[in-house]
Formats: structure tokens, sequence, C-alpha cells
């Protein structure tokens, strides 16, 4: 038993942080997975009656410019918005981890080199370096989220070699090469247990901002395609009317705005938690 | 005596985490009188850093002080306004601490950082405080006081950075100095030279003071008076001679027996076990679960802080006053036991011929001029028999750890050959590779860094079997049998790293090690991290392992005295270069080289108990 010395006062931040993060987490997994089983309309049932109707009990969050129900869309097109969320982080996690492991062991010349490259891209916006990506591949769902995971994979190579250079140092490692391991046996047996705190987190708040940055591409018009609706795409369309109402964009603003939130609160809440550094986002 | 400066009365500290109380210190009681040197000795966890921080006022945020007052000059210190202790902080008590490095800022020089103290505490002029700050400089010996005013902290040895955080200390002539293991950051040679700094400045300066430190052989040195702390409690107190020939406390003895002698070969005794931390160990003997002598009484009632001689001299120790417990048991085997003459020598598993390497500072792919090659290790030559202990013993940045590091192919050489049993290991092919690296273990200094945090004991020890192709079953059944023979039972196999105590963490880096049966194990510094009563243990068990699997040790170490214990021969190295290479009973008894000489003399050497 250990006596830990650390002050009491973060503790409490990030345990609220996390309670926050995980209840808006896990309510924008509900409602997309709710999406599939039940919605109170059919999403693509027109209704040219009630276009661009206030919210009413029938209609909780009102009707889009076709008198589609927008709760139903909202909750039909959740799983689009979080595929491409999980997906990117995903995409971004598997170039991103193999490269940090890498040049975080061998460094040298060619962890300077990709280093070197990393950074370059690191200074192009995310959001504009996806762009660029989708511009090449065309629109569509799939096409942002390789978008968006390949424009994200330059910060998890910054974030988790640092972490692979300070956990490289320690005897373990030492020891694993007079054993006589496998380089490979040391990357992903040895060190890739270690640094998995720092991944965790930065992948948690990298979901909530590829959801942002997939939102934004669907707005464009360069990801998800209609008629399938994401949230995205719901806010492009909203948008056009908004002169006449807002209320069609509440539902999948709200929507997306917090599950953003309850992703970034997730991975903040976690990081205090861990004891983790700043991510580089803060710095 | 003079009236006291400091007085800790019944001073007892809590720390608070999760929700939990963890007591840290228990009812301490010492006085601090003018002029005197209250040596505070204590393994880790035993609460000498909580005592001083708790002087200084300054606990962590989570630490409360339960009950006691400290006192000075009659004022308690705990109940005192801000103002107050700003005028006595650092005026009064001023501290020195264990790194020299942190303590001053790199930004400014020597000079400036002192010279600042005393115009603003003392409000001297710039030409005064400057004059004032040279005389300091002198007083802690520092040659060439004028360079070292102008010098920034980098450009100090570590020695001289530690004279000049004393000096900075004794600027505004405090009353009190507190030290906090102001030695154990520093090399043999410096760390004496330190030592007779503070022994000197007695006689210079009026301060008392309170010197914190795990080494005893230090505390013997320079106190007048000792206390020994352990789990929170004060165990026993008295005059230095007293503690240190004639103690009454069985924790006492067992550290007293734990510590290596530089005078010969001894039989070392650890103490079983380890420090209790449980938050209910004060309604007992704290001590009792790795007492000798412990009775029924002991598990049940905490021990009174009783007088057992005419002489203040206290211990807390149900049987401190019962001569014939201790009589029984006395401090045994700490007189000079005999080295192994042993004229046959075995064939050579080891040889290690000409070495060189080169240490590169790499500066990285775009880092320009700041690009240099050091040499580590000069043609070093050298050859280890079967079963024998090769100690190579040096200070830092002797280049000792690089050998080791080579020799396993961890390193690249520039030149010289290394052999094992008779092939350059540098021409191994991968299968013999694979061979040499089974029979070639090594443990290094830090066992929380060498064990992998997120692996079980059996996946940690097993592993080395694993790469073999060993079966799982057979693997489980060949880790439980090391386990056992490094002293640790069944119930470790599931265990993380992070629940082990540093003792046992070593166990099982050295089981690590043994698991493969080899015949040949580096040992870079394997006690060095560990404490006294618990570094005796690990030494019984090395040369006990070292019988049983009949291998070669090669042992580094900056410690001499361990040396002495384990090695039968010695190469002293400087530099990156041998100064000297011998039987250990020779160099220890009749060193030749003046540097080998300075070596053996800058070793503290604690006095032998007298028999009760």
């Amino acid at each position: 038993m250990t006596v830990e010395t650390s002050a009491a006062a973060p503790q409490g931040r990030s345990n609220r942080y996390l309670k926050a993060g995980l209840a808006l987490t896990a309510a924008a997994l509900a409602t997309s997975a709710l999406g599939f089983l039940y919605t109170p309309y059919s999403p693509t049932q027109v209704d040219l009656v009630h276009r661009l109707a206030r919210p009413t009990l029938d209609h909780l969050f009102g009707t889009d410019r076709f008198g589609r129900d927008v709760l139903s869309r909202v909750l039909a097109g959740g799983w689009r918005s979080l595929t491409l969320g999980f997906g990117a982080t995903g995409l971004g996690l598997a170039i991103g981890l193999p490269v940090a492991l890498a040049t975080g062991y061998f460094r040298g010349a060619v962890d300077q080199i990709v280093m070197r490259f990393v950074d370059a891209l690191l200074s192009i916006p995310t959001l504009v370096f996806a762009l660029l990506i989708i511009v090449g591949l065309g629109p569509g769902q799939l096409q942002a989220i390789l978008a968006l995971g390949v424009a994200s994979s330059p910060k998890f190579v910054r974030i988790v070699r640092s972490a692979v250079l300070a956990a490289a140092d320690e005897d373990y490692v030492t020891a694993a090469k007079a054993r006589g391991e496998h380089a490979l046996y040391i990357q992903y047996g040895e060190l890739l247990p270690n640094v998995w705190p720092p991944i965790i987190v930065e992948a948690s708040i990298n979901v909530g901002f590829a959801l942002m940055g997939g939102a934004a591409l669907s707005y464009l018009g360069l990801g998800t395609q209609p008629p399938f609706a994401d949230w995205g795409v719901m806010i492009n369309e909203a948008q056009q009317y908004i002169s006449v109402s807002f209320w069609p964009l509440l539902g999948p603003a709200l929507a997306i705005c917090l599950s953003i939130v309850g992703f970034n609160l997730f991975g903040e809440g976690l990081r205090d938690r861990l004891h983790l550094k700043a991510s580089l986002r803060d710095v | 005596m003079s009236e006291p400066i400091i007085e800790i009365e019944d001073l007892t500290v809590s720390f608070f985490a999760g929700g939990q109380r963890y007591p840290a210190l228990k009812d301490l009681a010492v006085t601090l009188h003018e002029s005197e040197t209250v040596g505070l000795v204590g393994e880790s966890g035993s609460g000498k850093s909580t005592a001083l921080f708790a002087i200084m006022n300054y606990l962590p945020a989570n630490a409360v002080v339960e009950s006691g007052a400290i006192r000075y000059r009659g004022r308690n210190l705990l109940n005192a306004d801000r103002r107050t202790l700003d005028g006595i902080r650092g005026r009064r008590l001023a501290m020195v601490y264990q790194d020299p490095g942190t303590a001053l800022n790199p930004a400014l020089t020597v000079g400036r950082q002192i010279a600042e103290v005393l115009e603003r505490h003392l409000g001297l002029d710039e030409r005064r405080a400057r004059e004032r700050t040279l005389e300091l400089l002198r007083t802690v010996e520092l040659d060439e006081p004028e360079r070292t005013y102008a010098a920034y902290p980098h450009q100090l040895s570590g020695g001289m950075r530690q004279r000049a955080v004393i000096a900075m200390a004794l600027s505004c002539e405090p009353d009190v100095l507190l030290m906090d293991e102001p030695t154990t950051a520093l090399d043999v040679i410096v760390q004496a030279k330190v030592l007779e700094l503070v022994r000197a400045l007695r006689r210079k300066v009026r301060a008392a003071i309170l010197f914190v430190s795990h080494d005893l052989g230090a505390v013997a040195e320079i106190a007048d008076r000792i206390g020994v702390l352990y789990a929170g409690e004060l165990m026993e107190l008295g005059p230095a001679e007293r503690i240190l020939r004639h103690s009454r406390n069985p924790y006492t003895r067992g550290l007293i027996a734990a510590v290596p002698r530089i005078a010969g070969r001894a039989e070392l005794h650890g103490i079983p076990g380890t420090a209790s931390r449980e938050p209910t160990r004060f309604s007992r003997c704290v001590f009792a679960e790795r007492c000798e002598f412990a009775a029924e009484l002991c598990r049940t009632a905490r021990p009174p802080f009783a007088a057992v001689s005419a002489a203040p001299h206290r211990s807390r120790c149900h049987f401190a006053t019962d001569p014939a417990l201790f009589a029984a048991r006395p401090l045994h085997a700490i007189a000079k036991s005999a080295d192994a003459a042993d004229s046959h020598r075995p064939p050579v598993l080891l040889e290690v011929a000409a070495l060189s390497v080169d240490y590169r500072r790499s500066g990285g792919f775009l880092s320009f001029g700041k690009r240099g090659v050091v040499r580590a290790v000069r043609e070093v030559s050298f050859q280890l028999p079967q079963e024998r202990v090769l100690a190579i013993v040096g200070e830092s940045g002797s280049g000792k750890s690089t050998i080791a590091r080579t020799i396993l192919r961890l390193e690249a050489k520039v030149g010289g050959r290394v052999l094992f049993r008779g092939e350059d290991v540098f021409a191994l092919d991968a299968a013999r590779l694979r061979r040499f690296r089974r029979n070639a273990q090594i443990v290094f200094q830090n066992p929380t860094s060498s064990l992998n945090p997120k692996k079980t004991v059996l996946e940690l020890v097993g592993r080395p079997l694993r790469l073999d192709g060993t079966s799982a079953q057979e693997r489980r059944e060949r880790v439980r049998a090391v386990l056992d023979s490094v002293g640790l039972g069944d119930g470790f196999l599931e265990r993380y790293p992070q629940q082990l105590s540093g003792g046992e963490k070593q166990r099982i880096a050295l089981a690590r090690a043994f698991v493969t049966e080899p015949q040949l194990v580096i040992l870079d510094e394997p006690t060095t991290s560990l404490d006294v009563s618990v570094q005796a243990t690990i030494i019984e068990l090395l040369l006990a392992q070292k019988q049983h699997l009949r291998c070669a040790y090669l042992f580094i170490s900056h410690n001499l005295a361990v040396v002495r214990q384990v090695a039968d021969e010695v190469i002293v190295m400087r530099g990156g270069a041998v100064q000297e290479a011998g039987p250990a009973a020779r160099i220890y008894e009749a060193p030749a080289h003046p540097y080998t000489q300075a070596l053996l003399a800058a070793v503290p050497p604690l006095p032998l108990p007298a028999e009760v």
C-alpha cells in the first residue's frame, strides 16, 4: 500500500468531468442505437402540409422543409455521424500508432525525418487537411472517414511518440533487448501497454473532433450524401431556411454539440484522473 | 546544557488520500541545542522527511499535524502566523536539500544568488553583500571563491554546488541548519569531503544541525546524538556513541548488523520483511513483525519510550532494559572473517580485452555543432573465471555501466573484444547469440524501472523461458521454483510490480535473471536503490544463489563496502580507464593506486558495536 500525496482538488473536477462526459457519451450512443429500432415516424416520410413546423407534441423537434419529423431524422442519422467519429479516430490510430511506436523505439535519423514530416502536416489545420484529401477522393461518407482519419493521424503520432520515448528509456526495455526480444515484440508487447493512457484520452477527444469535422464535411456537401441524413447534412439543409424557421436546426445541432462536449469531457476527465500532461491541443 | 533552540514535542502527522488517513509520524520528540548536531536515521517510509518538512512548515496540502508542537526558542511554529514564520524560516532556520542541482537557480551566478539573499534579508548594500558572500564561500571551503562567485551552477561540480547551497543556507547566520540527505546525491569522495565540511561548520558557526539521512555511516561521522526512526516511530534516541555501540533497540541493532563494512568480509544480517505501513500499527510495536525478540506483548501493546540508562538514552522497546535478552543474541559476525583463500583458478568464462566504447552525444539530425564523441571506456581488459565474482568499482561517469551494456551487445564498441566461453560475442550468429542471451543475464539498479508495470510476476519471470518455447505448464513450475529460491512464495505469481515493495521487486528482477540458469549474471548496482536492511538480505540471497547455480557475477557498484562482501576480484575504474585491478583482499588491504586509496579513505568507518 502506498500513500498517495497528490492533492485532492483536481480529483473532484475530474470526477465531475468523467461523469458528465460518460452520461453524454452514453446518451449519444443510446440515441443512435435507438434509431435502428424505433423512430416515431419514418425519417423519410414527407408531409408537405406540415413543413417547417414548430415543435408540438406530435413532432418534438418540429419538422423540416419537406415536413419530415426532425426527431426521427436525428435518431436515424445518429449512427452515421458516430460512425464518422469512431471510424476516423480508429483509422487515425491505425496509422499513427505503428509510426509512433517505431519512431519512438528506434529513434535516430529515420525518426528525425519522419517527425519533421509529421510537424509539417501538423502545421496544416486538421479540417483543412481533411478537405484537401476529400477533394482528391470525391464526396461520400467513406471518403469523409478516410480524410478525417488520415488528417488526424499526425496528432496521434506526436502524442503517442512522446509517451513511447519516455517509456523506451525504462530498464525493462533494455532488459527485453538483453533477452534478445524481437523489436516488434518490444514495441507492441512491452511499450504499447504502457502508453495506453494518453492514447485513450486523445482518442476520446478526437472522436468529438471527428464528429464535428464530419458534420462540417457533410454540411459542405462532401460527406454523407442525401437522401441519407446525418446530423451534419441536416444542419446544412436546415440552415437554408433559417430565416423562415430555426426549429429544424435545433435537433441536429443539439445532438452534435452535446456529443462533442460529451466526448471532450470524458477525455479531459480521464486525463486528469490518469494524471497525464496536457494534450497537444492545450499547448 | 544550554537552552534548546528547537523542541519537537510529541509530533504526530498524518496524510489524507482518497478519504483514508495514513499516519506518517507518531509522537516524535527531539530537541536541538546550540552547536549540537543531531542525526536522524531512517529507511524509506520512516517519516524522517515528514519531520523535516513539518519543522519548515512545508508539509504538502494533504498532510495534517494531528497533535504536538514544534517550538523555536519557545515559540510554537505550528500556530504561528505567516509573518512570524517568514521571519524565522530561511533566516533562523535554513534548509539544505538533497539535490544541489535543483536547489540553485540555473540562470543566475552562484554569487548573485547568495548576495541577493543578503541584500533582501539583511539589507546589505551591493558591495557589502559581495564581500560577505565571498566570506561565506570561503567558510564552506570553496577554492577560488571569486571564480565560484561568478560561475553559473552548471559550471560547478556536484560537490561544489552542494557547498554553494550550504553557503546560501548559512548566509543569514541561522540558528538551525536542517539537512535533508545532503550527501546522498554525491559520489563517495565528494560525500566524505562534504561530511568533513559539516563537521568543521560546527566549530565555525554556532548553528545547531539536524542531519537527516538513511546512511548510518554518514550520520555516525558527524552526529553528537542520533535518533533512529522506523515506520513513523522514534525507536531510539541517545548520544551517538551509545546508539552505535550499546544500542538497546532490536531495530537499531538490526540496522547496524545490516550495514556492510569495508573492514572485511562478514556475514551480513538483513532484517526480513518490510516496514509496516498499516494505519493501525501504532497500537503495538511497529517493528514487532520483523523483530527476532518479539513476544506477545509486542503485538498487543505499544512500548513506552523509556530511558535505558543514566545518560539521556531512550529506546522504544518493551525489553529495552532487559540486558539478558540482548546478551543472548549479541551482534554477531561483524568481526572480520577471512577471505576465501583459493589458489585454484577455474577456467575463464568472460574475457574482455582492450575494450573501447564511445558515447555519442546525439544532437539529432538537424542539430549543428552539438555533436560530440566521448570515449566512455578506454582499453579495458579483464577476465572473469567461472563461478567467481568480479566487481567493477567506480564513481558516476567512470564507464562501469557502459562496460556491462557493451558485454551484452546493447552498446556498440569501437575497439577490443568480448569473449564469452572463448567465443567473440560480437561475431555470434543468430542461434549462438540466442544461446548467449540465455547464458548471460543482467539485473539493473532500479527494480521499478526494470519490471514492466503492466505484466504479472508470472509473465515477467516466465518470459525468458517463453522465448525458449517452454510450455505454459512447465513455465509455471519453473517460475514457482525460482521464486521460491529468491524467498518469494506462490502468492506473488499473479501480482503486478506496483503491489510489491522495493526489495520484493528486486527479488523478482533477480528471479527473472536466474530462471534460465545462466552462467553469467551482470549485476549493475543491484542494491543501490534499496534500504540498508533490505540490501543485506539481497546480498545474502546473491551469495546463496551463486553457490546454488554455480554462476559467475560481474558486480558493478560504487559502494565499496558492499563490494567487499561479495567480490573475489576488484577493478577500480575512473574516467573510463582501469586504475587498479587485483584480488579483493589485496585491493582493500594494500591499495596501490592513489585513487583507490582516496576511495577507500572516503568510506565512513562505522564503529564496531561493543557487546552489551
